[in-house]
């Protein structure tokens, strides 16, 4: 379905003590099922209000967001969030948070073990077979963003929805995890949706980039990265790849700015 | 655990000992400061009615504490769950906190008489408060992106309270025990000094009146151990129910 | 109706106006229920306009003895802030200082320490000077507390950067740790104020034949309902002005705290 996900002419308006502030003006993206896509822009440009729009935690103030061919009226239950802070609750363990999604999602789900089999399954692909038992302050930030993967995913949505989700961890950790996160997106039928402030990030794990304008944001530019799959790390090095960042990176900061 | 207790054991004997030799260099009586000696002799030679004294003001304490969580826990969880709610008695409670309660003995000494229930009562409204006010703390320490996520995944306002909201402001639950505990004592104590006729209070006043030094340094001696016992209790409780939250910092 | 018109500044202050206001208008249409319609005795409940009267009637009489224990509270207040202050100091500055008198610390804490008053008495007298001691007893404490805690949770990175540039632990403790430690000092001024005005209050009751807490108790004793309602709600006015007095302070001298958390 090629318009999966749909922002049409969406506006969206911060009301805070000083008066209202347009975080987006017209802005308009098409997003097809199963894709993977990336929205990258500078700091402040709106790209989590995109995302928060297109989960239903929030409600335009002009224009509409449309999933699957309908309009998003409230929150979305077939989404997986993951944010900067891997937010996972202290006094459970790992596999315990993992599986949180079904204690809020409506409805039954399957039985006590079949939904520890599949958090477990999702914490030996993303390699951590052994730590279901352990507490989150027993794991690196790296590991905990990781079981937050697990977590958005644990209950196979069709929509995954990544806020700055490496943002906090070191450039090496970055890079593990975006093979994990590559490898949990092909794994299952879901549509990836990105935001970002690294560009070759949203470069490696996507198909699709768009670039958002400085406040109030719409896109300015968007970007098909051809690369076939599964990635490898070495595509960042090549010569394509730099073609490619430089083509996006001239566009972020409003339109054609940065001369490279 | 060892290096935990020789210090303060230390520090104890240390103070007992300079008092000692303070109060025997100076030659000072009784009236004025009386020597340690004089004060475990005096507690040994009382010590029947002493405790006697001392278990009702620890039961008294114990059920003021209990009903102080009881109420502070209630009203936190209220003022914490409903917006309109913590706009309404948020002011009124900062008021409640602003009155001194030794002033409102009198009043419950009208309402309930003397003895084991104004000092229940004294306790409890004065013990209630840093619950009360630590419980609403940790309710908002809710991270809004947290929120958002359970709001992701069909989650409910209810079910963030209580998935969240509650295991949270644990920690902080047991931390204001620490300060509600002794508080509770001293609610009871001031209501025994005003409106009892037993209780450790009491005996204080009375050997206050009798200008019976002694006597009153051994009663200190006996709410410093009342207190500390429920401080040390309070303790205990908070790293066995919230440990993982040290842990997390 | 005109709720649209109201600026969004308006609308926050009636919101956050109202509800305790209405609160209050049910306390009292309680009290006067309780009174008027289910006949609680005076004795147990005074009217309410009885009380209104009393408080104006006695106001004279009412405003001394409330200025008594206004100057008790300050002086008491005052010192124990001083001496608040100077240990906090101390054993912020010392870790071996912390760590000798923490185990004295907690077992001060743990005593009840306006059940000290008659030990007071017998020292110092009746009236005036128990009260203040019991007052400096209360407040110190606090004060102390914060003001040791400010002092020595110095970022350890800030303080290695100061030394790389030369500075002695002094200096560090001058440039950084005091400042850091006012916020703290501040927020506890409000709770050391109230408590001295417990610590005064408790002592009046015991041990004075003036100020809130000696006429609170006489009120009391002699079944004067009206007064005893009277003085309870003058107690709980001074509470008020202290707690209202300190928060100002805190908000206009410490400012720069709340920077970020507004």
């Amino acid at each position: 379905m090629r318009d999966y996900i749909v922002l049409d002419n969406v506006g969206f308006d911060y009301v805070s003590q000083r008066g209202r502030v347009a975080a987006l003006q017209d802005a308009g993206m098409t997003i097809g099922r199963g894709d993977s896509v990336a929205i990258v822009g500078p700091s402040g440009c709106g790209k989590s209000t995109v995302l928060k729009l297109i989960a239903g935690l929030l409600s335009p103030s002009a224009g509409e967001v449309r999933v699957g061919g309908g309009e998003v009226r409230g929150p979305l239950t077939n989404v997986g969030m993951a944010f900067q802070n891997p937010l996972l609750l202290p006094w459970r363990t790992v596999a315990d948070n993992v599986l949180l999604p079904f204690e809020l999602l409506p409805g039954s789900h399957g039985s006590r073990r079949e939904l520890a089999e599949r958090a477990q399954g999702l914490l030996e692909k993303v390699g951590l077979r052994d730590f279901g038992n352990k507490y989150p302050w027993e794991l690196s930030g790296g590991m905990q963003q990781r079981v937050s993967l697990c977590r958005a995913l644990v209950h196979n949505p069709e929509i995954l929805l990544l806020d700055e989700p490496f943002g906090s961890l070191d450039a090496f950790t970055r890079e593990t995890l975006w093979l994990a996160t590559q490898d949990l997106w092909t794994a299952r039928d879901c549509t990836l949706v990105l935001v970002t402030h690294d560009i070759r990030e949203a470069v490696f794990l996507s198909n699709t980039v768009f670039v958002m304008s400085p406040r109030p944001g719409r896109i300015v530019y968007s970007e098909h990265v051809n690369f076939p799959r599964p990635r490898m790390l070495a595509a960042c090095y090549t010569e394509r790849f730099g073609e490619i960042f430089r083509s996006i990176r001239r566009h972020v900061g409003g339109e054609e700015v940065v001369d490279l | 655990m060892r290096t935990t207790i020789l210090g303060p054991l230390l520090a104890l004997l240390a103070v007992i000992v300079a008092w000692e030799a303070v109060v025997s260099a100076l030659r000072l009586p009784p009236q004025v400061l009386p020597g340690p000696s004089l004060v475990l002799t005096t507690l040994w030679m009382a010590r029947a009615p002493i405790l006697e004294h001392s278990a009702v003001t620890l039961l008294r304490t114990l059920v003021g504490f209990g009903l102080g969580i009881v109420v502070g826990v209630g009203l936190g969880l209220a003022i914490g769950y409903w917006r309109i709610v913590n706009a309404a008695l948020s002011p009124l409670v900062t008021a409640f906190y602003c009155l001194p309660k030794a002033a409102v003995v009198p009043i419950f000494l009208l309402w309930v008489g003397l003895g084991t229930r104004p000092a229940v009562l004294t306790s409890l409204s004065i013990a209630f408060f840093p619950i009360l006010v630590n419980v609403v703390t940790g309710l908002s320490t809710i991270d809004p992106d947290l929120a958002d996520l359970f709001r992701s995944f069909g989650g409910r306002k209810r079910q963030i309270f209580w998935k969240v909201g509650l295991p949270g402001s644990l920690p902080y639950f047991f931390a204001s025990l620490r300060v509600a505990g002794p508080s509770a004592l001293v609610g009871v104590v001031i209501a025994e000094m005003l409106a009892a006729s037993n209780g450790l209070g009491y005996v204080m006043l009375l050997a206050g009146s009798n200008f019976n030094m002694g006597l009153m340094f051994a009663v200190v001696l006996m709410m410093a151990a009342l207190g500390g016992l429920t401080y040390v209790a309070c303790a205990y409780a908070d790293r066995k129910f919230a440990w993982w939250a040290y842990r997390a910092k | 109706m005109g709720w649209r018109r109201l600026s969004t500044a308006q609308r926050d202050t009636i919101g956050r106006l109202l509800p305790p206001l209405v609160a209050v208008a049910i306390v009292v249409v309680g009290w006067e229920f309780a009174t008027q319609v289910a006949r609680v005795p005076a004795l147990l409940l005074p009217d309410l306009r009885d009380v209104a009267s009393t408080l104006w009637e006695s106001r004279q009489s009412i405003l001394g003895h409330a200025l008594v224990t206004l100057q008790r509270t300050a002086v008491g207040l005052a010192v124990g802030i001083i001496v608040g202050v100077s240990l906090g100091l101390a054993v912020g500055y010392s870790a071996i200082i912390y760590a000798a008198i923490y185990p004295l610390l907690t077992a001060f804490y743990c005593i009840p320490k306006q059940a000290l008053v008659p030990i007071f008495v017998v020292w110092v007298g009746f009236g005036t000077p128990p009260a203040i001691i019991t007052a400096v007893i209360t407040a110190f404490f606090p004060v102390m507390v914060n003001v040791a805690t400010g002092v020595s949770t110095i970022n350890p990175d800030l303080a290695d950067l100061l030394k790389s540039f030369g500075g002695s632990k002094k200096q560090i403790f001058l440039k950084v740790g005091i400042p850091t430690s006012l916020p703290y000092f501040f927020s506890s001024l409000r709770v050391s104020g109230i408590s001295a005005l417990i610590g005064v209050v408790v002592s009046e009751m015991i041990a004075s034949r003036e100020g809130v807490g000696y006429m609170v108790l006489m009120a009391g004793v002699e079944f004067r309902t009206p007064l005893l309602f009277a003085y309870v709600v003058t107690s709980a006015l001074l509470g008020i002005a202290i707690y209202a007095l300190f928060t100002v302070a805190d908000r206009r001298l410490a400012w720069w705290a709340y920077r970020g958390n507004r």
